[in-house]
Formats: structure tokens, C-alpha cells, sequence
């Protein structure tokens, strides 16, 4: 009886926090005063690096180092993900790999959809200098692609070896790399030599791509189950 | 007025996902309201931001919701293993405080 | 050297990172020595420019901020870099001994690029000088953090995991929200520029008090600290020892910097006692309850939660005469803090690993099989007493000098009795430690275990024996 009254006023209090944050929020958000941001600046300097999608300028130009930052994010993630995974388990099959028998359908649809995917991926690196896009978007197709093959259990999840561990930090060691190399020509750090600019940031967006396709593959594959634990209708 | 409305209706998801990560027992549940108020707060970035002269949107709100949503995407990722480690471990997708 | 080509190797660790990774075992015991020993370098390089300059600062990429972002170097940053860097070259150390014997050596793997990870996005959160660009430094501390936490996999750490990740989850997103006011009202995101636009008013509150939970979640400051003694209880040793002295130091800079130097206005002197209040009630609550627990791990981690409280006590006194020693003194705790209570834990790991278990009232005789890990024991203990000559007594006699010479003798009366407190826990510890070991097995630990303790012990004790050059340093920083 005790716990259930505790446990009533737990809830009136926390849904009168909540609608107080709340109200505070809208109220706050009504009132703000409103000052332009730096979209000028944006547009002014872009031309500068012959980018024409202001996004892509912000984020691996004049933000650079944010983006920077957020893959090391994601590949931290991996990591993390990877530390929790039961050593002897590395190789057991993950959930998605486990499913139901891929249909008919599936298996005629798989070699037809594959390259339809990676030309989309692979455009949609190429259009980020101009149109939106660029390596999230990419590396998120590559990464739905692999993640299709697991599927289809066509291909088993691969045991991580140097290989794949190389493509895993690949964009992250790239980025950094051309970062850092810019300090021995006299450049900042981070600073991509004008002529240079685009073909660095393609160059930093393609090894991007790559990464950023496996670590989401590894992200989706996450921690395998125990083999009790089975949802129904998947074979052993 | 556009922008503002989407930044109200951001406030109150956040709002709510808030009481939900901490009045709901199930981890899922959780998570799944950590998700909804990271929302919140980007509905609310791009909504708040105010354009250049010629119409077109701040790029930079833009930007800063991509790399947020990538962040907020690693860590789900992390929370949801997490999940099911704990889960196949001690059998509960609770915490201990919250177990009855 | 140009400074512009010395700061980029501050972040070396986030090189060396993807490099662990793939090299595994490969990569030890050099890779962290190599990534010190160049930090320290630059740090080096860097003390020159200092002097003349007093603050430096690096555009990355070229970028002039308000577009681009750009790092701050000054003499607070110069002393968190390299407090940083002492715990992380002593924890790989002692980490190198710590983990062949635990067997598991896979997932141990996984320990190395953390530690680069925490190491890099820590030193790279001091930098910063743009709020996102402190999210994301934020985000990377606290992901590193938690899987330093779950680390050896057991249901408790992976539950204190996940309450853990939670909570600093809802605290980032508290932080995005109140950059999300600032950059719509303000149209900046560099701390600096911002710091001159920011117009006192409801936004600014808004915003100052959404950053101030979110940073107060990922501290685990008082009222909100309850998720720390379990998580940095139940992660391994040098986990432990990263999580209490470094991950909670980074939020708390943060949070420090933040409030006094773009809220100074908007902080009423109401305000500003109700922040020392609550820091008053982490000493005091944290102290008590590291008094009553019976496993090693959970006194320090309470003692953790207590000593987080002392450099809020700073706030009231930033307005009063004696501003400068308030200020040099609760980031001097914080430095000191930070090298003792690495020191703790480490030792705490020796105990768990000499008898399996860290019951305090079943470690009768320890102190006679490891008296190196004892020594340094009390050493570090120097600083949370507050005893002359540690670092901690350095801080905290400055803090005294500024509550007491501004008229604000309360807070003194909370240092004093913080210190009492802490006097209780640690010899509360230490003497079932001496008694007699009788037949009492005790398993041995390499001896690079018990010299990474001690050295940072002696690190902290060192703080207080040369304070005047640093202090000097920390009170050049331009005063909010």
C-alpha cells in the first residue's frame, strides 16, 4: 500500500516537473529575442572553397573539427558495443542473421538492389559538394546495404580482422591525418590549402563513407543474443 | 511564423519525453524517450534559427542538428547493446530501483 | 615554436586512439609513454608563450570565429592538460600490470582506445571554446566514460552503466537546448563573443539554468549525485580512477567557466549562495555517507561526491575582495583533487587485488604486505584532509583566506568542517589496515601497480610544495 502511495506521488510530481519545464520552454521560446546568425558569413565565404552546399561547407570546413569530433563519437560507439560483446560470442550469429529463411523474393531482389544502393551511396558523395548529401548520407546507405546482405544471411557478419578494424578508424585517421599534415606546408591545423580544398574534402568524405557504412553495420548488428533468448520462428 | 511553431511543438515533446525517461520503469521505454526529447531539442535548433537576408535557412543550425543526430544515434546504438546485455544477463530490462 | 603548431599535439591522444585499436597488445606499453611524453612536450613548448602572452588562442582551420571555432589556451587549461596527462600515463601504467592478471585479456583490449578516447576529448574539452564544440567533446567524455564503466561486463556495472548514460544523456540534451537559446537569441556560439552579446534577461536565465542541469547530471553534483558511487564503484580500478578524478573534473571546468564567465551577470549574489548552498550539502552529505559505507571503493567514490563540492563554493566569493584567491583556490582543489583521488582508486585496486574483495573491515594487515600502496594511501589522503604540505591545502587555504577576509565566514566554517569529516572516512580506513594480518592470505600485485599509485600521491603532495608559480598562473587567467 506504502510503495503504491510513494509511488503515486513520484508520478504527480514528476508530471508537475515536466509541464513546469515545459510551459517554462514555450514561454521562453515566445519571448526570445532574436538575433541573426552567421548565414551571411556562410554564404559570403563558401564560394571561397568552391562548395556550393553551405552545409558541407559548415560542417567539414568551418566546423570542421565538430565533425571531427562526431566520428570519433561513432567510432567510440563501435568500440564501446564491441567491448560488450561476450568474447567467445564474437562470431555467434547476431539476431538479424538469424531470422526466418529469406524468401524467394528476397533472394531475387538482393543482386538486382545492391548496385542500385552503393551508385546511390556513391552519388550522393559525389552531389555533397553541391546538393545536400555528403558522407552521413552515404555512409548510412553503405551501411543499409550491408546490413540488407546480413539479411538476406547470404553472408555471415565477418569476424573483425586487421582489414575490417583498417576501414572501421579509416576516415577518422584520414581526417586527422590531413589535418595534421597541413602544419609542415606552414597551414593550420585543420586548414585545407585553397587550390586543394574540394579535392581533400571528397577525398575525406569517400574514407568517411566507408567508415561511417561499417560502424552503422556494426551498430545494427549491436550485441548478439544468447541462445535461449529467440524470437519466434527463427532457427538455431 | 513557421520556424516558431515547430520550436513550440519541439518544447513540448521535450517536455514529455522528459517525465517519460524518468516515470517509465522498462529501459526501452527509456531510451525510446531520450530519442523523442533529443527531437525536441532539434526541432527546436532549426526552428529558433533565423535565416539570411535572401530567404535561405542558416546553414549552421543545419549542420549542428546532422552532427547531433549522428551523436544521438552512436549512443542509442550503445544504449540498446547495453540493453541487451543487461537483459540477457539478470533476466531484466529494469534497473533496480525500479524493479517491484 | 609558434604555438599554433604546439596546441593541434595536445590532441594527439585522438590520433593514438585508432592506432591502439589496430595495433591491440602491439601498441603497449610504448603508445602511452610516446602520446605523454609529447603532450608534456607541447605543454612545455607551450609554458614560454604563456608567460609573455598570459591567454593564446588557435583558429582552427583558419576560420575566424564567429564562423569557424577556435581553441582558448590559458594558465587554467595549461594545468588541466597536464593534470590530465599525469593520471592517464599513470593509469596506463598501472593498468598494463592490472590487466594481464585479470585474465580476459579480449575485452580487455577494449581498454586502450577508451582510455586514448577519454584522454583526447578530455584534453580537447578544455580547449574548446565553442559551446557545441563542448557538446561534442562532452558527449565523447561521457560515451568513453560509461564503457569504461562496463568495462568487465558484471550485471551491477553494467546497470550502473546504463543509469549512468541515462542521466548524462538527459544532461546533454539539457546543454543542447540552452545552446539552441543562446545561438537563436544570440547568434553566436563562441564562448568569447558570446560572453559580449549576452544581454541579462529571461533567455539568458533560461538558457544559464538549462546548462547548469545538464552539466550539475554530469558531475553528479548535490542533489543529483546518486548515480556516481555506484558507477565509479563498481568499474575497475583504473576505470574508477579516471571516472572520479578526471570525467567529473572536465564537466565540472566546464560548468564552472561557463556560468562566471557568460552569466556573470545574470548570477544575482542570491544565486550565488544558493550554488555554494548546494555545494555545502555535497561536502557535508557526500562526507557522511562516505563514513558510512563498508567497501573501499564506495568511501572514495562518496569522498568524490563531497570533494566536487568545495569549488562551488567559489561562486559567492568571485564578487567579494577576494576574488582571485577564491578563484585559484577552488580550481587548485580541483587540480589537486584530481591527482589524490587517482591515487585511491588505484590503491583501492591494489586491495581488490591483493585479497579479492575490498571490505574495509576484512583488510586487516594490508598495510604490512604493501606498505608502498599504504604510504601512498595516506599521502593522497593529505589532500582531502586539507593537511599541509598537499596541494589540497593549498586550495583550500586560499578559498578560507577569501571567505573569511570577505566577511563570508559560513563557507570557511564548511571547509573546515569538510575536512573534519574527511578525517573520519579516511581514518576509518586506515586503521583496520594496520592490524595484525595474522595467517591471512594476500595474492601479489606487480610492483609498477603500487609505483603508479604513489607517484601520483607524491604528484598531489608536489602541488602543495611548489603552489606559488602555479597559483600565480591560475590567477593571471583573466578574471570573469
Amino acid at each position: 500500500m506504502k510503495a503504491v502511495t510513494n509511488e503515486r506521488i513520484k508520478n504527480i510530481t514528476l508530471a508537475l516537473l515536466a509541464s513546469t519545464i515545459g510551459l517554462g520552454l514555450v514561454v521562453g521560446l515566445l519571448n526570445a529575442p532574436r538575433q541573426p546568425g552567421v548565414a551571411e558569413q556562410v554564404l559570403s565565404m563558401q564560394t571561397h572553397l568552391k562548395l556550393e552546399q553551405p552545409v558541407t561547407a559548415v560542417l567539414l570546413a568551418f566546423r570542421g573539427y565538430d565533425t571531427l569530433l562526431e566520428i570519433a563519437v561513432l567510432v567510440m560507439a563501435v568500440i564501446a558495443v564491441l567491448i560488450l560483446v561476450p568474447p567467445r560470442k564474437a562470431r555467434a550469429a547476431a539476431p538479424i542473421t538469424a531470422g526466418p529463411a529469406p524468401s524467394p523474393l528476397m533472394l531475387w531482389l538482393l543482386p538486382r538492389l545492391l548496385p542500385v544502393l552503393v551508385l546511390i551511396a556513391g552519388y550522393l558523395w559525389w552531389a555533397g559538394s553541391s546538393r545536400p548529401g555528403g558522407a552521413f548520407q552515404a555512409g548510412t546507405l553503405v551501411g543499409a546495404a550491408a546490413v540488407i546482405v546480413l539479411l538476406s544471411q547470404q553472408m555471415r557478419p565477418p569476424r573483425l580482422g586487421r582489414i575490417w578494424r583498417a576501414i572501421l578508424v579509416l576516415g577518422l585517421l584520414c581526417f586527422l591525418a590531413i589535418g595534421l599534415l597541413g602544419l609542415l606546408w606552414g597551414q593550420a591545423f585543420l586548414q585545407y590549402p585553397d587550390s586543394w580544398a574540394k579535392a581533400l574534402i571528397m577525398l575525406i568524405e569517400l574514407t568517411l563513407s566507408l567508415s561511417i557504412g561499417l560502424c552503422f553495420m556494426l551498430l545494427v548488428l549491436g550485441v548478439p543474443p544468447r541462445r535461449r533468448d529467440r524470437f519466434p520462428g527463427e532457427r538455431s | 511564423m513557421s520556424g516558431l511553431s515547430f520550436a513550440l511543438a519541439g518544447a513540448v515533446l521535450f517536455a514529455l519525453a522528459l517525465h517519460a525517461v524518468f516515470a517509465r520503469h522498462h529501459l526501452l521505454r527509456k531510451i525510446i524517450a531520450c530519442n523523442v526529447a533529443a527531437s525536441g531539442v532539434f526541432m527546436i535548433l532549426v526552428g529558433m534559427s533565423s535565416g539570411g537576408s535572401d530567404g535561405r535557412a542558416d546553414a549552421v543550425p543545419q549542420a549542428l542538428v546532422l552532427t547531433g543526430i549522428v551523436i544521438s544515434v552512436s549512443l542509442t546504438a550503445f544504449l540498446l547493446s547495453l540493453l541487451r546485455r543487461l537483459a540477457s544477463g539478470g533476466g531484466a530490462a529494469r534497473l533496480p530501483e525500479d524493479e517491484r | 615554436m609558434s604555438p599554433a603548431l604546439l596546441l593541434p599535439g595536445l590532441i594527439l591522444p585522438l590520433v593514438a586512439a585508432p592506432v591502439s585499436f589496430l595495433l591491440g597488445r602491439r601498441a603497449l606499453p610504448w603508445l602511452p609513454w610516446l602520446v605523454a611524453l609529447m603532450v608534456a612536450g607541447c605543454l612545455c613548448g607551450l609554458a614560454a608563450p604563456l608567460l609573455s602572452e598570459g591567454e593564446l588562442f588557435l583558429h582552427l582551420g583558419n576560420w575566424e570565429p564567429p564562423l569557424g571555432l577556435r581553441w582558448r589556451f590559458d594558465g587554467l587549461v595549461w594545468g588541466m592538460i597536464a593534470a590530465t596527462t599525469l593520471v592517464c600515463l599513470a593509469v596506463a601504467v598501472y593498468a598494463d600490470g592490472y590487466v594481464p592478471n585479470r585474465g580476459r585479456r579480449g575485452r580487455w583490449l577494449g581498454f586502450w582506445p577508451v582510455l586514448f578516447f577519454l584522454w583526447g576529448a578530455l584534453n580537447s574539452l578544455f580547449l574548446a571554446g565553442d559551446i557545441f564544440n563542448i557538446y561534442v567533446t562532452l558527449e565523447l567524455v561521457s560515451l568513453a566514460a560509461v564503457a569504461l564503466v562496463t568495462l568487465d561486463g558484471r550485471p551491477q556495472a553494467l546497470a550502473a552503466g546504463m543509469r549512468y548514460l541515462l542521466l548524462a544523456l538527459v544532461g546533454s540534451l539539457c546543454y543542447l537546448l540552452g545552446i539552441a537559446l543562446l545561438y537563436a537569441s544570440f547568434g553566436v556560439l563562441d564562448a568569447a563573443l558570446l560572453a559580449e552579446r549576452l544581454q541579462p534577461g529571461m533567455t539568458a536565465s533560461l538558457a544559464m539554468a538549462l546548462l547548469g542541469v545538464g552539466l550539475f547530471l554530469k558531475t553528479a553534483l548535490f542533489p543529483v549525485h546518486g548515480w556516481l558511487p555506484a558507477a565509479h564503484g563498481e568499474a575497475p580500478a583504473p576505470a574508477s580512477a579516471l571516472l572520479s578524478s578526471l570525467v567529473v573534473m572536465g564537466s565540472l571546468y566546464v560548468l564552472l567557466r561557463l556560468w562566471l564567465e557568460l552569466f556573470g551577470a545574470v548570477l544575482t549574489p542570491g544565486l550565488r549562495q544558493f550554488v555554494a548552498v548546494l555545494g555545502a550539502a555535497a561536502v557535508l552529505w557526500g562526507s557522511w555517507l562516505a563514513m558510512c559505507q563498508r567497501r573501499l571503493k564506495l568511501v572514495v567514490a562518496y569522498s568524490t561526491v563531497a570533494q566536487l563540492g568545495y569549488p562551488l563554493l567559489m561562486v559567492p566569493l568571485l564578487e567579494t575582495s577576494g576574488a582571485a584567491a577564491a578563484w585559484s583556490g577552488g580550481f587548485y582543489l580541483l587540480l589537486s583533487h584530481a591527482l589524490a583521488k587517482a591515487s585511491m582508486f588505484l590503491v583501492a585496486g591494489v586491495l581488490l587485488h591483493a585479497q579479492g574483495h575490498d571490505r574495509i573491515f576484512q583488510s586487516r594487515g594490508f598495510a604490512g604486505r604493501y606498505p608502498m600502496s599504504v604510504f601512498a594511501f595516506g599521502l593522497a589522503a593529505l589532500t582531502l584532509l586539507a593537511l599541509p604540505p598537499s596541494g589540497g591545502f593549498i586550495g583550500k587555504w586560499l578559498l578560507l583566506e577569501a571567505s573569511f577576509g570577505s566577511g563570508q565566514w559560513w563557507w570557511g566554517l564548511v571547509l573546515l568542517l569538510g575536512g573534519l569529516l574527511a578525517a573520519g572516512y579516511v581514518f576509518r580506513v586506515l586503521v583496520p589496515i594496520f592490524g595484525d594480518a595474522g595467517h591471512r592470505h594476500l595474492e601479489a600485485v606487480p610492483l609498477r601497480m603500487e609505483l603508479a599509485a604513489l607517484s601520483l600521491a607524491v604528484g598531489s603532495v608536489v602541488l602543495g610544495l611548489v603552489a606559488g608559480a602555479p597559483v600565480r598562473a591560475l590567477q593571471a587567467v583573466v578574471l570573469p
